[in-house]
């Protein structure tokens, strides 16, 4: 059962849609005391939009493949308890069985995209199901009209942008018409304007009558709807209304979670219940506005003195026909954090490998500490620049973390001794000493992260490119990632960072870059380049919450707790 | 940044049944094989090359091109050395063996070139269909054409842990043949890790979409077998008879 304090009044709803009895579940070789799920129970109806909330690890994706069949069906453990969905008992029925009932959207939307159309995509579905083809026909267009893809048919899934092709692996599902519907983890790889139309798309599902279950780590994305569990180490701790994780007594951060910006701002202010998270930041800002103090000018981080280490001059890069730098300058001084940001498609990974020398510019210049990229490799440059990729697995291949962290240290001829000092320091930084005989292949995405990083820590480079080092990490994981790249930075490293996080930026860099279709679109502090709304909506991009909530209330924040500053303790002056 | 052979416009043989193009693949196919002189294989070369640049697929032979090379260097050099003959060139290579290798690297990169028209004009969902008409079970038909689709993801997963490994210092680029496979080999185990995910997430993936649920799988579009599939199968067979009528006169053959 979940804990009592923070069960809210959830109205009986008239039919069941889902029922969990006493469900447990073990994967082969977990402790019987360490189960993915222990004991859960409870009931949901339909034509509500549930967010199922928790840390990596907490549940969220094994309840999920709980709902739909695939456990206990295709993965194998010990499940106790009984996933009885529209009324059919999942032990009893097949995935496939199931499908017409339950859709289930995995993590990773890439890996579930494999037919040349959009159209043949959804229809693969219902073709399974051995639907007459009028009928296939006539789903494919409702489903694509549901996630606003209408007009899509003939395109190739894999040439849209990120949040098209999550919503086409909705559509896929959607086509089977299911009654509920469950999306793991569907926002974290899109950027905020991908975020907004799947969630849109959820709502509207919702209102249509289906059960539509948003698991995610991030409460902000999805603490818009009617219903919140919230699992704690396979545990059910919260399962009330949503606005119950919202306002003083929320279980967030007792689960391990970030409580949304506007839900501290609304409990600092002292105002009762909890803010309409739902019905956007201005109508926050509104009812925030009387405990809000007057303005005041913040002091900018202070800016790097130091000299210019890289100097990106008139850079053009293409790959075939499609175009990706155009005409991009910009400089970094030794001892900056500089954070690239910009929608799917800007050319922020483009930009990262020419400053590594993986590409070199068709025309224009890269220069590191005054040296021309043009005719060194990548392992020329890789004692001035390291380089650390959006995934982690794509990097480590050895056995142990020793080895794995030593790689680059022996490739550039140190002697052993020296090796074992690189390595000793790049994992005491990363807070992995003492775990060197681990292998990293089997270890949580978090660590696997840490392992990369301590990779290219022992490069010891004056110059650390990280793409994307949050994606896929909860908000202690991103927390713990972000102070470790602070860390390396006062110790002298400069870092040039590309992210979709935008609440990092303000929080970490002294300066952030807007790259828009492969150029500069907007640079400076981050106060200035997240604080103007307009200049970050042409590059599909949306303030962070802070930010927004700073910008409705005229008063310039841009981190919680700047926003959290500016507002009277208790409402009280 | 694509990795598939697939190219995607209205070309001459874009939309015809996939199981007149499987036909046209096998006769395509079985032609060169028939012969062993350099002059035979390397007209069947031109003619699949030329075919498959007339629909529209010059770009997937582009792709291939160091494959070809690589392909006919590799035989004619094995040839030469493993079929020895009287006329001595260097060492102990003749000019039979070269010419017997030149054959049949000729031979082998004319049904890649059938291939790649097949390839170039066909999707791996098309390819599927095509079998499935032909008496494959789906299952298998599916698998086989997954398996074809997979490919430019395997290789944009296989760039993209080169990149990251030549970031941290590995170097691919200097020192001859073998210090450069050798090099190639911490990118292995990344690679291989990343596809056994992909493959794990895809096969869930197809369960969650009702995969094998019905006996009976119906198709949103079924394919048609109207006059242009006629003159497809009509040209192939016509190219096979062709083939085996000249290899059977006697022609085509090396005489040593």
């Amino acid at each position: 059962m979940h804990d009592p304090r923070y069960a809210g009044t959830i109205p009986a709803a008239n039919e069941e849609r889902i029922r969990l009895q006493e469900v447990s579940f073990g994967y082969p070789g977990q402790a019987e005391d360490m189960s993915a799920l222990s004991a859960i129970s409870s009931t949901v109806g339909p034509g509500l939009l549930v967010a199922l909330l928790g840390r990596s690890g907490a549940g969220k994706s094994t309840l999920g493949r709980c709902l739909n069949g695939l456990i206990p069906h295709a993965i194998r453990g010990r499940l106790s308890g009984r996933v009885r969905v529209c009324g059919q008992d999942t032990s009893e029925h097949t995935v496939a069985q199931l499908a017409g009932h339950v859709g289930l959207v995995l993590q990773d939307f890439e890996n579930q995209l494999f037919r040349p159309t959009v159209e043949l995509e959804v229809a693969f579905g219902p073709e399974n199901l051995g639907v007459g083809r009028q009928e296939i026909r006539r789903r494919v267009s409702a489903a694509l009209e549901a996630v606003g893809l209408s007009g899509f048919e003939q395109r190739d899934p894999m040439a849209l942008s990120g949040g098209q092709k999550q919503r086409v692996a909705v559509a896929g599902v959607l086509a089977l018409e299911p009654d509920v519907l469950c999306l793991d983890e569907a926002m974290s790889d899109l950027d905020p304007i991908g975020q907004r139309e799947v969630l849109a798309v959820a709502r509207r599902l919702a209102g249509e009558g289906r059960t539509v279950i948003l698991a995610d780590h991030d409460p902000e994305r999805v603490l818009c709807g009617d219903r919140a569990l919230v699992l704690k180490d396979g545990r059910l701790m919260a399962d009330c209304p949503a606005a119950g994780l919202l306002g003083a007594r929320s279980a967030l951060p007792e689960a391990g979670l970030p409580e949304p910006a506007a839900s501290q701002a609304w409990v600092r202010a002292g105002m009762d219940g909890a803010p309409p998270l739902g019905e956007g930041f201005r109508v926050i800002a509104e009812q925030l506005r009387p405990h809000c103090r007057p303005p005041e000018t913040r002091p900018a981080k202070p800016a790097a003195t130091g000299d210019t280490v890289i100097e990106v001059r008139d850079v053009y890069f293409d790959y075939g026909d499609q175009p990706a730098l155009n005409g991009l300058s910009f400089d970094v001084r030794e001892g900056e954090i500089v954070a690239v940001i910009g929608g799917n498609g800007g050319g922020k990974s483009t930009l990262l490998k020419h400053v590594c020398g993986l590409l070199h510019p068709l025309r224009g210049d890269v220069l590191i500490a005054g040296r021309s990229t043009r005719g060194l490799t990548a392992s020329q440059l890789c004692q001035d620049v390291g380089y650390v990729a959006q995934n982690p697995d794509h990097q480590l291949f050895s056995a142990t973390v020793y080895d794995d962290v030593a790689f680059a240290p022996r490739h550039l001829g140190l002697a052993e001794d020296d090796v074992r000092a690189a390595v000793a320091d790049a994992l005491e930084a990363v807070g992995m000493a003492g775990r060197e005989r681990e292998d990293p292949i089997t270890m949580p995405k978090g660590d696997r992260q840490r392992v990369a990083l301590a990779g290219a820590l022992a490069q010891r480079p004056r110059v650390l490119l990280l793409d994307e080092p949050t994606t896929g990490l909860d908000h202690e994981e991103v927390v713990g990632t972000m102070e470790l790249v602070r860390m390396m930075n006062e110790r002298g490293t400069t870092v040039i960072m590309v992210t979709h996080s935008l609440w990092v930026v303000p929080e970490y860099a002294h300066r952030a870059i807007v790259l828009r279709e492969g150029r500069v679109h907007a640079e400076g502090t981050p106060r200035d380049v997240l604080g103007s709304r307009d200049r970050l909506a042409e590059c599909g991009l949306e303030p962070p919450p802070a930010a927004a909530l700073g910008i409705e209330l005229g008063i310039g924040a841009v981190t919680v707790e700047e926003l959290l500053a500016a507002l009277e303790v208790g409402g009280s002056p | 940044m694509t990795y598939g052979l697939y190219v995607e416009r209205p070309g001459a043989l874009h939309r015809v049944d996939p199981r007149a193009k499987v036909l046209m693949l096998v006769c395509g196919f079985t032609v060169p094989f028939l012969f062993s002189s350099p002059a035979y294989t390397g007209a069947t070369l031109l003619i699949s090359a030329g075919a498959a640049v007339a629909v529209g697929c010059t770009e997937s032979l582009v792709r291939l091109r160091w494959l070809f090379l690589t392909f006919i260097t590799m035989t004619v050099l094995l040839w030469a050395l493993l079929r020895p003959g009287p006329t001595i060139v260097w060492w102990r290579l003749s000019v039979e063996g070269l010419l017997y290798g030149l054959g049949a690297g000729l031979k082998i990169v004319a049904g890649m070139s059938v291939g790649a028209l097949f390839l170039g004009t066909t999707t791996g969902e098309e390819t599927a269909r095509g079998l499935v008409g032909l008496g494959v079970p789906y299952p298998a038909a599916f698998a086989f054409a997954l398996s074809l689709q997979m490919i430019p993801g395997f290789v944009a997963t296989a760039v993209s842990v080169r990149d990251a490994q030549r970031a941290r210092g590995l170097d691919l680029e200097s020192g001859g043949v073998l210090r450069r496979t050798r090099a190639h080999l911490p990118l292995l185990a990344p690679v291989m890790l990343a596809t056994l995910r992909q493959s794990d997430q895809l096969a869930m993936a197809l369960e969650c979409r009702g995969f094998r649920a019905h006996r009976r799988r119906t198709w949103l579009h079924e394919p048609r077998f109207g006059a242009r599939e006629a003159l497809l199968v009509a040209v192939s067979l016509a190219y096979l008879a062709t083939g085996i009528a000249v290899r059977t006169m006697g022609y085509g053959t090396l005489t040593v």
